[in-house]
């Protein structure tokens, strides 16, 4: 920035105390927040959130989870004078991430004080809905991250050199493409073993590209604007220049993107299940359960109805979670898009 | 209006598809099937169709897995000491292709099934029996064209003569399997398959026959010939010149549904009369349900069991490797106070409770009870934590009381059934003491099995299918220390062994029996797996398919009532 | 025009052998114990797991093995899909016309039913209409496709019985197709009865097809709704339309003549968009359904390691997605005058 020329400093600065002013201003929270809608997306991914950042206080930790913790009742989590209720929030051992086992028949059980939800193929639906609720989301934000950080250097890297460089880069993404919906996560899945890094490593194999195609598309748009090519005879080098002017005006389309991903992600992990390739069986994640439902959505003869338990308590959550970024990211469309202005 | 109309259309129209006529068998299966070649036949996805288009020499009587039945064959005789075994065959009877059924087809089947011989298939349990080897030509030199003539062969008479190279009392069992099925051997050869003779048999050692042009294109003496088969399912159609007389069901379908949410529905429907119903808790949704009947109570052929490793051979699965609490050494199983300790901390009777609803039993030995040698009387394990403390407190010199160990127990990606089963093992096993935690994970079937085999795992689930109604398919499997199961399990007894090894080379029952109660109680004390208790199969078919009932379910069958469709009726 | 063809096709198999490099590279990171999986359907199979490897050259090294799919490939063969449990080219022949006749069954009222919809709601945006649409929407796309699958199955099946649930016939009409009066033409059973001149046994298809369809109609719909709604909203605002209303034309002129015309043109590639995306649907419907098509194939044979299966499934996919997408940039040049093909 020091070698700024004056003749040329104009173009950018107005730019960018443009983009400052407008968060000043904050119009687009103001629209966001004057959108009913948007505020009950709001509300729903709060609650979510709140879910899972007091998951121990909510379904509290039992069995080997309360063992690993170092704790003797369940009720010590409540104490923030403690050593066990920070460690519970913030560090849990991998057991609490076990649902509780109520029993081991795979015969649904109605709600009961025991568990609040009922239980599936023995395991409490509540523990698993709440402490899902924590894995849930932070399988969406690492995912979300990672594709969004491999888009941008590789959109930018495409867009920018364009050439063979580009070239290459979408053909790869041309192989990705070619694969339908989940068949590509599938076989990485398959191939690499279920586990959570696998998911995330499946999920962020095919994710990418599409970040990356929009990106590249605006940098394509963006690099023969003027004030790149100001900046460009500035002497400014290539990857400041990218990442200083031309990311953050792709961003806010970008972004929208992002939050929408981000909902469906309980749904992609849902369709892993249901092929056998989810979270280990017992873990807790909304995806396993509600493919537990699978055979119980029919209840005996002459009580349709009786194991509705497991099926609505998973398919809610997972249905509210993508409402509530889908309205988020909606409302943001709407709130950062100029022509909506 | 119109909108209307069509949809009355549509609906008149459900109402006069939905009928399936009284001599039609419509079955749904979750999964598709291999082959329908004889040769190839392992598994009981082709063994149903194969044991319903082709037919063995001899088979099961009735719901028995002892008392075997000609079929083919009329009567057979044993001399040479139980070394040769001599068939009269059956007469006037026809192949689906319009040819007479001779020996020649009886001599070609057995040949082929020598000379192919291919590694995904039964074929090396009956080599092993005429042959003297489990493998084919390719893998073992010693094979040759003269000895395989030998073995299998027609006399002047007409008559099919075995030879054998030792006494086998498993013998005659394996030729009840369905793959032992008779072929066609005009039929196979015009279509393409070997021709049977000296010149051409190198060529056909070994080859993956699962699609072979017989596979496509069968004709067997059975009582249904193939009509169709696609992506979505297999019709077939009774033989009109079946030597048995004319079956109640005409035609016969298998539709592949692969969820069970829409088998159960076509069930309940009545659109389907057999269906693939899932493990037991299904049975929750279809007790009460209107023209359903549930048999149950069934016998159950598989043995499943805990293998307690005495060498583990894998430094991972060990932890710190030492008895500090935080691992277990190598020769952790290898202390018979451990082993009796694991063996009466299962908690069997919670088991039955609430994995197998209430029905399930537990077994003396690793034997199923329908077999010949199986003795009740042998004593088995309870779950008794006051005596499993006793037994640990006594292990390793009391060092495994005083520090614990961490055990890590593995089971087969998918198979719930066997998770809650370590479920509950680790349950009862933690609650013994504060320092004792196992942990349970999953492992893929195939790395597991190549793990297991090259001893690696220190607690596995593992099950045994029988091949054939033999009790020595059980018991050298899991007890001997030559068995398959040997290098998974590390567990050697010379008595033991010994006495499996004179139960394989003699054929009076009541000397083998005997010699099978020593074996059960020898391991009662020396305790080398944990038997899982044996669920009870069950069955459910629409209420007006007759011919269905405990007297006619054999469990060696593939099929779901565990009869032939011919014995079907509606 | 023609140029553009032909660039775009001959990038097909560019793309169809990276593809190949890319899965059997894949699937070196299997052991050839897992490999050998693809191969044991028993218990007592697996006993012989050794010689399988053996035989099959599971453990051959990644160029060997490649190579020798590639030799036979070139050839035409495909390999044997144990998935299916029949040659590569023989399932794809079989499966592929039986989701064609879903997917089309499906896309038509998917596309109707999304551009209305999407029309109605820019139309009236926020306001309650556009708020309920887009709150229904994003809830019935969010719902596993599986879960609803089985419940309109258990609903319109097993309770009312309106329609069947399972397969692409009933059990009397599948003995009749064995009859070799019976030709079949297209693979498509609906069209074969037809051309057969067998109107039952093509209703009786279109009536196997309702469920899946339906199912596939639920949970698409959204997304053609949404793109809909966006590019309504973007052209009302375009000096265009605008220029249409100052000229005082009415309101429902302006908005259907000019403005959804215009709206329009996006959603002739997103059609394309859709019935790509609808090829990873299918898997749950078609599994669902007890329907014989290819997306079940493809599930299959990716969970059991059939690696001719997962090829030959991988295969098809990027034919089918370089033709739709050509076919739609084509098209889109047609819609729109001011794309020019270079």
């Amino acid at each position: 920035m020091s070698a700024v020329n004056p003749n040329n400093a104009p173009t950018l600065t107005v730019k960018r105390r443009s983009l400052r002013e407008r968060l000043r201003e904050s119009r687009p929270l103001r629209k966001l927040l004057r959108n009913r809608l948007a505020v009950f997306g709001l509300f729903i991914i709060a609650v979510f959130v709140l879910m899972a950042a007091f998951a121990p206080l909510i379904a509290t930790p039992k069995d080997n989870c309360l063992r690993d913790l170092g704790m003797t009742s369940s009720g010590q989590v409540y104490n923030p004078l403690q050593p066990y209720f920070w460690k519970a929030i913030f560090v849990p051992p991998d057991s609490c991430y076990t649902i509780t086992r109520i029993s081991f028949s795979p015969v649904p059980t109605p709600p009961s004080d025991q568990a609040w939800f009922g239980t599936s193929q023995g395991y409490d639906i509540f523990y698993g809905i709440v402490w899902g609720a924590r894995t849930m989301l932070k399988m969406g934000l690492i995912i979300v991250a990672i594709n969004l950080l491999i888009g941008i250097i590789v959109g930018v890297i495409s867009g920018y050199y364009r050439g063979w460089v580009d070239n290459v880069i979408q053909r790869v993404i041309d192989i990705i493409f070619a694969f339908p919906g989940l068949i590509l996560t599938v076989v990485l899945v398959a191939i690499f073993r279920p586990s959570p890094t696998t998911i995330i490593l499946a999920f962020v194999a095919t994710g990418w590209a599409g970040y990356a195609r929009i990106i590249r598309g605006d940098v394509l748009r963006t690099r023969e604007m003027e004030y790149v090519d100001a900046a460009r005879s500035l002497g400014a080098r290539d990857a400041r220049l990218m990442f200083r002017h031309v990311v953050p005006n792709s961003m806010t389309a970008l972004l929208t993107q992002v939050v929408l991903d981000l909902g469906t992600v309980p749904l992609g992990i849902a369709a892993l299940s249901f092929l056998g390739l989810g979270f280990p069986v017992g873990y807790t994640d909304w995806g396993q359960l509600i493919n537990f439902a699978r055979a119980w959505i029919q209840g005996p003869s002459g009580q349709p109805l009786a194991y509705w338990y497991v099926t609505f308590f998973p398919a809610i959550c997972i249905v509210l979670f993508s409402l509530g970024w889908n309205l988020v990211g909606d409302a943001a469309r709407d709130a950062f898009d100029p022509r909506t202005r | 209006m119109k909108k209307i109309s069509l949809i009355t259309t549509f609906l008149l129209a459900s109402a006069a598809f939905a009928a399936t006529p009284n001599d039609t068998l419509v079955i749904q299966q979750s999964g598709d099937y291999p082959t329908l070649d004889p040769v190839m036949t392992y598994d009981t996805g082709s063994g149903q169709y194969v044991e319903n288009i082709y037919e063995t020499l001899v088979s099961y009587k009735g719901n028995s897995v002892r008392d075997l039945e000609p079929t083919l064959a009329t009567k057979w005789t044993q001399s040479n000491g139980g070394k040769t075994w001599t068939f009269d065959l059956r007469k006037g009877v026809k192949f689906h292709s319009g040819s007479t059924y001779s020996c020649d087809d009886a001599e070609y089947t057995f040949r082929r099934a020598l000379v192919v011989n291919n590694s995904d298939s039964w074929t090396w349990f009956i080599s092993e029996s005429l042959l003297g080897t489990a493998s084919n030509a390719n893998d073992d030199k010693s094979v040759t064209w003269d000895k395989i003539s030998n073995a299998v062969s027609c006399n002047s008479a007409g008559q099919l003569v075995f030879k054998l190279p030792k006494v086998d009392p498993a013998f005659i069992s394996k030729l009840a399997f369905v793959g032992a099925s008779i072929v066609d051997k005009d039929h196979a050869i015009k279509i393409g398959e070997w021709d049977g003779k000296e010149s051409s048999w190198k060529t056909w050692i070994g080859k993956d026959l699962n699609d072979s042009a017989l596979s496509k294109n069968p004709s067997g003496t059975g009582a249904y010939q193939l009509v169709r088969r696609d992506a979505n399912a297999t019709l077939l159609r009774a033989f009109p010149g079946y030597w048995g007389g004319k079956p109640a069901i005409q035609n016969v379908i298998v539709q592949k549904v692969g969820e069970q949410a829409t088998r159960i529905e076509a069930f309940k429907r009545g659109d389907a009369d057999l269906v693939e119903t899932g493990p037991r808790p299904i049975l929750e949704q279809l007790r009460g349900v209107s023209g359903v009947t549930i048999l149950d109570d069934l016998p159950n052929n598989t043995a499943g069991t805990f293998f307690m490793n005495q060498k583990i051979s894998d430094p991972k699965v060990l932890g710190s490797g030492k008895l500090d609490g935080k691992g277990i050494p190598a020769n952790f199983f290898s202390d018979v106070n451990v082993r009796r300790g694991f063996s009466y901390a299962f908690d069997y009777d919670r088991y039955i409770k609430e994995v197998q609803q209430g029905k399930g039993m537990q077994r003396t030995m690793a034997l199923p009870d329908s077999f010949p040698g199986y003795d009740e009387n042998v004593k088995k394990y309870t779950y008794n934590p006051k005596q499993a403390e006793a037994y640990f407190k006594r292990a390793f010199g009391g060092q495994v009381w005083k520090n614990g160990f961490t055990l890590t127990a593995r089971y087969r990606a998918g198979s719930t059934a066997q998770q809650t089963a370590m479920e509950i093992l680790k349950r009862s096993i933690e609650a013994l003491n504060p320092k004792f935690k196992m942990n349970i994970e999953a492992k893929q079937w195939s790395e597991m099995l190549n793990d297991s085999k090259s001893g690696k795992e220190a607690m596995i689930a593992i099950a045994w299918v029988p091949d054939y109604a033999d009790p020595d398919n059980f018991v050298n499997t899991f007890y001997s220390s030559n068995g398959y199961y040997s290098p998974r399990l590390n567990y050697s007894d010379k008595n033991v062994d010994a006495w499996v090894q004179q139960a394989r080379s003699t054929t009076d029952p009541a000397k083998r029996a005997r010699l099978y109660t020593l074996i059960g109680n020898r391991a009662f004390e020396t305790a080398p797996f944990i038997l899982q208790p044996a669920g009870v199969n069950f069955l459910a078919y629409r209420s007006n398919l007759k011919g269905v009932s405990k007297a006619t379910y054999n469990p060696m069958l593939s099929g779901i009532t565990g009869t032939l469709w011919k014995d079907l009726s509606k | 025009m023609l140029t553009f063809i032909v660039k775009r096709l001959i990038q097909l198999p560019l793309v169809m052998l990276a593809l190949t490099v890319l899965i059997v590279g894949l699937l070196q990171f299997l052991t050839p114990e897992e490999r050998a999986a693809a191969y044991i359907t028993s218990d007592a199979q697996a006993r012989n797991i050794d010689k399988i490897i053996r035989d099959r050259g599971l453990d051959q090294p990644f160029p060997v093995q490649y190579g020798k799919w590639l030799g036979a490939a070139v050839k035409g063969d495909l390999g044997y899909s144990k998935a299916s449990n029949e040659p590569v080219i023989d399932t794809i022949r079989e499966r592929l016309p039986a989701t064609a006749e879903l997917a089309i069954v499906a896309a038509i009222p998917i596309i109707l039913v999304g551009v209305w919809l999407g029309t109605l709601s820019a139309l009236r945006k926020d306001r309650f209409v556009d708020q309920f649409l887009r709150v229904f929407s994003v809830i019935s796309y969010s719902i596993p496709t599986f879960v609803m699958g089985i419940v309109l199955l258990v609903v319109f099946y097993g309770f009312l019985g309106w329609f069947p649930g399972n397969g692409n016939l009933s059990v009397i009409n599948q003995f009749a197709l064995t009859d070799p009066s019976f030709h079949r033409y297209t693979g498509m059973i609906t069209v074969d009865a037809l051309l057969n001149g067998k109107f039952d046994v093509a209703l009786d298809a279109l009536h196997h097809l309702v469920l899946p369809a339906l199912t596939l109609i639920i949970t698409s719909s959204a997304l053609i709704l949404k793109v809909m709604r966006g590019q309504m909203l973007e052209v009302l605002q375009s000096d265009y339309v605008r220029t249409a209303r100052a000229k005082g034309l009415s309101e429902r002129t302006v908005n259907l003549k000019h403005a959804r015309r215009n709206a329009l043109l996006p959603i002739v590639t997103f059609g394309g968009f859709v019935f790509i995306s609808m090829l990873g649907g299918v898997l749950f419907t078609e599994t669902i359904f007890g329907y014989p098509g290819i997306g079940e194939w493809g599930g299959t044979a990716a969970l059991r390691f059939d690696v001719p299966g997962v090829i030959g499934f991988a295969l098809l996919n990027a034919v089918i997605v370089v033709i739709v997408n050509t076919l739609t940039d084509i098209l889109y040049g047609v819609v729109d005058p001011r794309v020019r093909f270079g």
